[in-house]
């Protein structure tokens, strides 16, 4: 980290953390033990492209020739996330929504995530989870995420997303597969969005009801990732990288991708997460690709953060680009936009809504006693009923599930 | 007997095949002989001697694309 | 993207060529000529039953810089095209061959099941395998898998030339496929061979078309001259075409603030 870096985004620092960041830290891109080495060449595949990518090369006729491919490759998607396509906004949400009303039609998908522990290991300088960020811990017994789930399947959802803070210790897989069961009861749908793991323990976590994995990247630049994971298994860059490929070879039918938006070079990172989705999508054809495509928000202890230079538009435009690249796939929209940025992004190219949303722990039960902080804070507090009629307004489909688990 | 190319040759019993290629008028650079469902190296042929009840099997390349 | 330096690889030999020619139904004297107006660097080859009395050998007709691709036809299943491989490989013309297997005499289909079986056999023995094959995603995902040096579908029906006729199927493949994708089987014309370059194949083969043409050397120049056209549309990236779908009246991009 130097003053050069234009990248740099100081919203995310203070004095304690850049203190932490002289110290020496363990080797990021070395596994520890234990960790499963996977013979694959789908990570340097991804940050070859994405060293080469020079986004100021390409001009408003690369990005029109993209917009005018039925098949876009991964050239077309360099264009459209190039600064040359931010005039072309327009041109490219109307191609973008004419892609998922193709593929989509007006259905938009909702759920909505549980946070069943906020104990973490790791030091993500911009996460409100962060183990040196002197927040309310917690974590949900068997009973208190049966709790939270009845009264979130009582709203009318049959999706569901579990996280948890990223501590094999305080959540180790048989707790989380725990909680996986628990949700079988309620939901059509379930999906993780915790630490990574080893193949066996995702086919476990299958096993157990689960059957889509979210892992963020947050920046496929090592060399920045490094300085924004001063500690904990999370820092190992490779093993994340690798995660969804493990996830698949797991037997799960669905893995998400995400870069942080903001933290880095918001363009290559946004590339990087679509050609990483699209290298996996060939080579397990089968597997169901997502994205999410999250800004930095402020947290506990530190309301300064904010996203940089991804304004609504680039937020718009990294969408777009990831809409018209994979049509097919399922893009989510977090909470942490709000109502008016979300309504819109689901009537253009988003397909999945999440609702009456906490990220917080125990916080759709009243009577759970030991509650734990919030990871950032949300921007869109309406519950479902409220986002369910929002969409209904925009003339589009709420769906609950449409899913066979199998 | 020795069965040749789907017909059968009666007087070709103890020549080698590379007599009776020879004998036939046959290139050898543009052939290939399978015996008895086996590839014949070119140069076996010399040693190799005809039995009774062999299979011998001459080909060559023709024009040909598709199906054809 | 240049035009220059544009080659056709397969099993790691380059090819400048992308036209493909069969040399089945030619009278033997035509074929050199052909072959040379057509400035094809790949011929097809059956293996058949050879002539006693030293006839004329459709290798002398040949030039030497050609490459030749002795096809399996003939055979019905996938050991049978094995042996036919081995058999042509003895000959001494290297390690190509096109896997063609059929047991349906009517339309001449390929049966894609025996083809992923032989591909697979005769990659592991070190054959360059181009397999012919009905446009299917999943069986070229597994011929990708199997070995196979390039997947070869059909445009139409053998000696149909109706044209491409499953061109849905081939724009899958070539977008899916990172092995060239040669379209086989069913070009009756130029056009069609042009227009399956523009779709992005990397080589066209042809045999009917030219060999039953009223005048055969001519109608080799012309296909040599369509593939060409067809390739350097491709690389040349086309033009704006009126977009399609009406636009919306009202913009999407009003809601943006910062």
């Amino acid at each position: 980290m130097t003053a050069k870096d234009e990248h740099f985004n100081d919203s995310i620092v203070n004095e304690v953390i850049l203190e932490d960041m002289k110290k020496n830290r363990i080797d990021h891109m070395k596994y520890l033990p234990g960790m499963e080495v996977l013979e694959s060449d789908v990570m340097d595949q991804v940050i070859a492209a994405m060293d080469a990518y020079d986004y100021d090369q390409y001009t408003q006729a690369d990005v029109r020739a993209a917009l005018a491919h039925d098949n876009r490759t991964p050239e077309d998607f360099k264009a459209l996330l190039s600064p040359a396509a931010l005039p072309l906004l327009e041109e490219i949400a109307q191609a973008a929504q004419l892609e998922t009303r193709k593929h989509f039609g007006n259905s938009v998908y909702m759920f909505t995530p549980i946070y069943i522990s906020n104990y973490c290991e790791n030091y993500c300088i911009y996460c409100g989870f962060n183990c040196h960020n002197k927040i309310n811990r917690a974590r949900l017994n068997a009973d208190e995420i049966d709790r939270e789930m009845e009264a979130i399947a009582q709203t009318g959802l049959q999706e569901i997303l579990i996280l948890t803070g990223e501590s094999r210790s305080m959540s180790d897989v048989e707790y989380i597969g725990e909680a996986c069961k628990i949700a079988r009861k309620y939901f059509k749908v379930i999906g993780l969005e915790v630490y990574p793991m080893n193949s066996d323990e995702y086919a476990y976590l299958h096993e157990c009801g689960a059957d889509y994995v979210t892992v963020f990247q947050e920046s496929y630049n090592s060399d920045k990732y490094e300085t924004l994971h001063l500690a904990g298994h999370k820092r190992i860059f490779p093993y994340r990288v690798n995660a969804q490929e493990r996830a698949l070879k797991g037997g799960m039918r669905g893995v998400g991708f995400a870069a942080l938006l903001g933290l880095d070079d918001f363009r290559k990172d946004a590339f990087a997460t679509g050609y990483h989705a699209y290298l996996l999508q060939k080579k397990y054809p089968h597997a169901e690709i997502a994205f999410s495509c999250p800004r930095l928000r402020p947290i506990i202890n530190n309301d300064r953060i904010n996203p940089k230079d991804v304004h609504e538009r680039q937020l718009l435009q990294v969408v777009c680009a990831y809409r018209l690249f994979m049509p097919f796939a399922s893009i989510t929209v977090s909470t942490r936009e709000n109502a008016r940025v979300r309504d819109n992004l689901v009537s253009i190219a988003a397909t999945k809504i999440s609702a009456g949303v906490s990220t917080g722990i125990g916080s759709h039960v009243d009577d759970i006693e030991d509650k734990g902080d919030d990871q950032f804070e949300i921007s869109d507090g309406r519950s479902v009923d409220e986002v369910y009629n929002a969409l209904l307004e925009h003339d589009l489909q709420p769906v609950m599930s449409d899913y066979i688990y199998v | 007997m020795v069965r040749i190319n789907g017909k059968d040759a009666p007087d070709v019993v103890s020549l080698s095949v590379l007599e009776y290629l020879k004998q036939s008028s046959y290139k050898l650079q543009h052939v290939v002989v399978e015996l008895n469902e086996e590839i014949l190296p070119k140069e076996a042929y010399g040693k190799t001697i005809l039995n009774d009840g062999d299979v011998l099997e001459i080909l060559s390349f023709m024009g040909g694309g598709s199906g054809a | 993207m240049s035009t220059t330096n544009d080659k056709l690889i397969l099993g790691g030999h380059e090819f400048t060529s992308r036209f493909i020619l069969g040399s089945g139904k030619f009278s033997l004297d035509l074929v050199k000529a052909c072959i040379e107006k057509a400035d094809a660097q790949i011929i097809t080859l059956a293996l058949r039953r050879a002539n006693e009395g030293g006839l004329a050998n459709i290798l002398d007709y040949i030039p030497d810089n050609v490459t030749l691709l002795p096809n399996t036809s003939g055979a019905r299943n996938a050991d049978e095209a094995v042996r036919i491989a081995r058999l042509s490989r003895e000959l001494g013309c290297g390690d190509f061959v096109k896997v063609e297997i059929m047991h349906d005499s009517k339309y001449l289909l390929p049966d894609n099941y025996e083809t992923i079986r032989a591909t697979e056999i005769l990659a592991k023995e070190g054959f360059i395998v181009m397999p012919y094959m009905y446009p299917d995603l999943n069986v070229a995902r597994e011929l990708v898998n199997a070995g196979a040096a390039s997947i070869m579908p059909l445009g139409a029906p053998i000696g149909s030339n109706k044209g491409i006729c499953t061109k849905e199927f081939i724009q899958i493949l070539i977008d899916e496929i990172d092995l060239p994708i040669i379209v086989d089987a069913g070009i009756g014309r130029p056009s069609q061979a042009c227009e399956a370059m523009e779709m992005g194949a990397s080589a066209v083969m042809a045999n009917t078309a030219v060999a039953t043409a009223g005048d055969v050397e001519v109608m080799a120049e012309a296909f040599k001259k369509a593939i060409e056209a067809g390739r350097s549309a491709y690389l040349a990236g086309f033009g704006r075409t009126l977009s399609k779908g009406a636009s919306a009246s009202s913009p999407l991009t009003g809601f943006l603030h910062d």
